[in-house]
């Protein structure tokens, strides 16, 4: 006789609890759908519609949360302050995304949109159920679907080689990180006995039990690649730079926000009480995080490089409120997520208007006097920038204020490492942020054909090249109209030759990256409205600090 | 929780009237924008000017309301006689840096259509309520935030202005005030914790009410408040910045910055430095006395070699600023005084300096010393303005600079007669550089033409009606506060009659 079937009773409570979710998902089977039936002129209303779930899935979000529903799927997925702090932390990432890719991949002319923006919602689904499962099998689902999603759209620019080789590392490197969760979950099911992060857990062989300290260090590398700590953030600059500018947000602030949603529920939540465990990987890990990020983006020149180390640093700073391990910290590292989301998006959507469909103008050479160019973009990039370093007023400085106050009692050391590292960044950031308002000086206007006498042949070489098709197969000329246009012009294509070298001499030449015709092209009405978003967020969630971290702590205080 | 309301909406008026002026300026045309910054500049200075009328007898108006207590953050402004003529010099000097010309950007290889009056006007607006948050503050986080806001509108000042090496410069003062500032971040930020464990809850200004420090934690927090303090007056072996800003921004940029940005570190070394910590002052105290006779020599010795006009009123100031810090930590009641007093006058004197300085490095078109000589029987009113500033630098008797130098040199004496002596020769030197440049400008030979564009001191004009608008004000407060110190000190006795 074949045991009974095991009776599942799934009541509306259960279906109400997955409500956003159940959003996204029947958003993305519709974009799939509706990109079929809908004529190519008309292909923007996918954009729209994207947005339209990702409305509405915070709109439900706060109903869920409002009402006070029960955990459903037996306490699998929860929908407590928590998970609607964090999911709406990470919708909101997701709507700046879809808003400054609607005018990038007109820009860039990707033909596949329908695809782009289901897979942006299913990783997006993947993110909300890290944030709100509360069970290691819903958050590996979670972990799963949003990896799938990314290393499709890292990759999504196929043209360019250094985007596909984004694509490649990130799925090596995430594949194992995510192994790795997974053996550290087989490790915390044989100490604690069960796989549910709903309660309190402890370790049936005491607090410093092998097994526990093994399965929270093997946790803790899975997901502390996915918030790209130190050491295992060694794809995140290669990564950021070769994925489409768009994806790269995507993945700064959704993947960050969803990933350490996962950290604070099992950490700071169901293993809180064994925090002597963790404490101390933990605590190394920030230290490495606040220490190697800052230091390895001192010396980067590529802005979007720039940025992941930064992201980094960032990681370590949010890793602080964790390692300090109460509702205040916590709290605090919640409210972090929210600025860091708004200023960091707000900044990636500025590169995301000046990268060119070849993937460059995003050095910091060819954003010299930007503000000369495009003066919207230079003060949006510019207050995004003041606001990473943690200058006051903006909302940079109050994150990282309630941060450090909360930490300071009990982690001094961090503290203090903290602070020092917060003045190391300020000189990476505001270089970018001089560079430009900086006046066009003299030494950095075009240099005179074949100045250089010892470079002199690696010029005809480069000119030689040029004069090969292949050449111009490989290398579709960054500025010229398109790719027909090099079939026509070699004259540009000597010119281009000659960009290359003077950029392989990092001295690139600021008026033939203004006169291109793709240079950033304009700033159109979504990347407008995206910008003015992340440019309000930058600005009022430091004075809204009182209410976002009440409202933060609330959340943190659910996790106990 | 709202304590004083009316005080608070006055100060927080005084205090958020430029930033309006600059968010207004944001949406009127480039042509008006110098009109509206007068506006709200003649507006500010009637403002204070009720505020000086109100407080100037003594006396304290304070009032603040709670924004976040858990992480000890209040809205709390306060005035009294340890800030009330600092807020006054920022009026001043702000209308008196709208006043003077705007001045003109060499075209950029782009082509750029106009000087950005918009940008510069508002970001000096926007500096003006940075220095005033400084100032008014009554709550440490608040007094932080301002601390580090000022640098925005700094910044945009000294990256667009600065002449042709403006990124490099504006970058190394961010650099460094912003180092400074976050080490000092980590002493208000452990003030909080020190108050949080004292069971009074994070709130840094426990230390005004009730918390009790020991000498060492005293020394530690100290310590980080005078690491943003030494960078931003600046003293001497952190005053690197200082010479490009100071020597390459336009003059009226550099009225805000060396007349009123460096009174901030002067008036954070003495409320949440000596007045606040004083036990832990005690031990710092040689240390940053030694570094303050090191500004007043330094300075003085480098203006003496100076062969650049603005450079050497630069070098000037560095020098007048160590005087102020060695009256603000010799912890005398004379001494402390002595700054603030000083502090008022070396910001007017110093304005006038670089003013008087920049129009004149206009008409010829250089910079260079070598290119000035023989302007005093050509440009009368030029030589005698000039003559009674560089009077005024070096602290006759009769005009301003004379009362406050003698109260700190008492205040010094009386901490460390070595110091007081070392300083003496920091005034020597001062009466030795102020004639040498006097010399130099206004008496020998006329200066050949140096170049086409320099007309040589032949074909130079005298002063005009729009420069002196701008210098006879500043002469009339620097003879005013000569003559009738007892004008400010009535006030700023009160403030030490306990006698520290």
């Amino acid at each position: 006789m074949p045991s009974q079937a095991v009776q599942i009773n799934i009541t509306l409570n259960d279906w109400t609890a997955v409500s956003p979710l159940l959003v996204i998902a029947a958003s993305v089977l519709l974009l799939l759908v509706v990109d079929l039936i809908l004529p190519p002129q008309h292909k923007v209303w996918l954009a729209r519609l994207a947005l339209l779930g990702v409305v509405g899935a915070g709109f439900s979000t706060v109903v869920v949360a409002v009402a006070g529903v029960k955990p459903g799927f037996g306490g699998m997925v929860v929908a407590d302050a928590f998970a609607a702090y964090t999911n709406l932390t990470l919708l909101a990432g997701v709507a700046l995304t879809i808003l400054v890719s609607s005018s990038y991949i007109r820009r860039i002319h990707v033909l596949a949109s329908g695809e782009y923006y289901a897979l942006i919602l299913a990783s997006t689904l993947g993110m909300m159920l890290l944030a709100s499962g509360a069970h290691f099998m819903v958050q590996f689902l979670g972990l799963g679907l949003l990896s799938l999603g990314l290393y499709i759209l890292a990759g999504f620019t196929t043209d360019r080689a250094i985007s596909r080789e984004a694509a490649l590392k990130y799925f090596l490197l995430s594949s194992f990180a995510t192994a790795f969760f997974l053996y550290g979950v087989a490790f915390l099911y044989g100490a604690s006995g069960t796989t549910s992060l709903s309660g309190p857990l402890t370790s049936s062989f005491g607090d410093r039990s092998l097994f526990l300290q093994v399965g929270l260090g093997l946790v803790a590398v899975g997901l502390g690649f996915k918030v790209s700590a130190v050491p295992f953030h060694m794809w995140t600059p290669d990564v950021y730079q070769g994925a489409p500018a768009p994806v790269t947000l995507f993945m700064a602030v959704g993947t960050k926000a969803a990933a350490f949603a996962a950290i604070f529920r099992i950490f700071n939540g169901a293993f809180s009480d064994s925090a002597a465990s963790w404490q101390p990987i933990l605590w190394l890990i920030a230290v490495l995080t606040m220490i190697a990020g800052n230091l390895l983006a001192l010396r980067q020149s590529e802005l979007k490089r720039l940025l992941a180390y930064s992201s980094v640093a960032h990681a370590g700073y949010i890793l602080v409120g964790v390692v300090t391990n109460t509702p205040q910290s916590v709290a605090a590292s919640l409210y972090y997520l929210a600025v860091y989301t708004a200023m960091n998006a707000g900044a990636f959507a500025v590169l995301a208007a000046v990268e060119r469909s070849d993937g460059r103008g995003t050095t910091l050479a060819e954003l010299r006097g930007l503000a000369t160019r495009k003066p919207v973009a230079a003060a949006a990039l510019g207050l995004f920038l003041f606001s990473l370093t943690g200058i006051p007023p903006l909302a940079g400085f109050f994150s990282k204020l309630a941060i450090f106050t909360a930490a300071a009692q009990t982690q001094l050391a961090l503290t203090v490492i903290g602070l020092a590292m917060s003045a190391v960044s300020a000189y990476y950031y505001l270089r970018v942020a001089v560079a430009l308002y900086a006046p066009l000086a003299p030494s950095l206007l075009p240099p005179a054909q074949g100045s250089g006498e010892d470079d002199a042949g690696g010029v005809t070489l480069l000119e030689e090249l040029a004069g090969t098709p292949t050449f111009s197969l490989n290398e579709p000329a960054p500025l010229s109209q398109g790719r027909t246009a090099v079939l026509e012009a070699p004259a540009v294509l000597k010119e281009n030759a000659l960009q290359l070298r003077s950029g392989m001499a990092t001295q690139v030449q600021p008026t033939s990256v203004a006169s291109s015709p793709e240079d950033g092209g304009i700033v159109q009405g979504p990347l407008y409205i995206a910008l003015g978003l992340a440019a309000a967020g930058t600005l009022l969630l430091g004075f809204l600090v009182g209410p976002m971290l009440d409202a933060a702590l609330r959340a943190a205080q659910t996790l106990r | 929780m709202i304590l004083g309301i009316d005080n608070l909406l006055y100060l927080a008026a005084i205090l958020f009237l430029p930033l309006l002026g600059s968010l207004l300026l944001a949406v009127v045309p480039q042509r008006a924008a110098k009109r509206v910054a007068l506006l709200f500049s003649g507006l500010l200075l009637l403002l204070a000017a009720g505020l000086v009328y109100e407080v100037g007898g003594g006396g304290v108006r304070a009032g603040g309301l709670a924004w976040y207590e858990p992480i000890g953050l209040r809205f709390a402004l306060k005035a009294d006689a340890l800030n009330l003529w600092l807020v006054a010099l920022t009026a001043i000097l702000l209308l008196i840096a709208v006043l003077a010309p705007t001045p003109t950007l060499p075209p950029t290889s782009r082509g750029e259509d106009s000087p950005p009056a918009k940008l510069y006007y508002g970001s000096m607006l926007a500096l003006a309520t940075g220095m005033l948050g400084v100032f008014l503050s009554d709550s440490i986080f608040l007094f932080y935030i301002f601390w580090e806001a000022m640098l925005i509108p700094a910044y945009f000042l000294v990256s667009r202005f600065a002449g042709p090496r403006a990124g490099q410069i504006a970058l190394r003062f961010l650099i460094y005030t912003i180092g400074g500032g976050l080490l000092m971040l980590t002493g208000l930020i452990g003030l909080g914790a020190a108050a949080a464990s004292a069971g009074l809850g994070f709130n840094p200004d426990a230390i005004f009410s009730g918390l009790r420090l020991g000498a060492e934690a005293q020394g530690f927090v100290f310590a980080a408040v005078v690491a943003g303090v030494m960078v931003k007056i600046p003293l001497f072996p952190f005053h690197s910045w200082l010479p490009d800003v100071y020597g390459e921004s336009p003059a009226p940029v550099v009225v805000l910055i060396a007349g009123v940005m460096s009174k901030t570190g002067i008036y954070a070394l003495l409320r949440y430095g000596v007045l606040m910590l004083p036990e832990g002052a005690r031990g710092w105290q040689p240390l940053i006395a030694g570094m303050a006779v090191g500004s007043i020599l330094y300075g003085a010795l480098n203006a003496l070699g100076a062969t650049s006009l603005q450079r050497l009123v630069a070098y000037i100031s560095l020098s007048h600023m160590g005087f102020l810090a060695l009256g603000a930590i010799s912890m005398t009641a004379d001494g402390m005084s002595g700054a603030i007093l000083q502090s008022f006058n070396h910001g007017i004197i110093i304005a006038a300096m670089f003013l008087i300085a920049g129009m004149m490095q206009q008409r010829v078109g250089s910079t260079e010393l070598a290119a000035f000589g023989g302007w005093g029987k050509r440009l009368p009113v030029f030589a005698t303005l000039f003559l009674l500033f560089s009077l005024a630098t070096l602290g006759l008797p009769g005009l301003s600079g004379f009362s406050g130098e003698f109260m700190i040199m008492l205040g010094a004496y009386r901490y460390q007669p070595l110091y007081a002596i070392l300083a003496l020769v920091g005034v020597v030197l001062a009466a030795w550089y102020a004639v040498r440049l006097y010399q130099n400008v206004m008496h020998g030979p006329d200066a050949p033409p140096l170049s086409p564009a320099h007309p040589g001191s032949a074909g130079l004009v005298d002063a005009r009606g729009a420069e002196l608008l701008v210098l006879l004000p500043l002469l009339l407060l620097i003879v005013l506060v000569g003559v009738a110190p007892w004008l400010l000190t009535n006030s700023i006795v009160t403030l030490f009659v306990g006698g520290r």
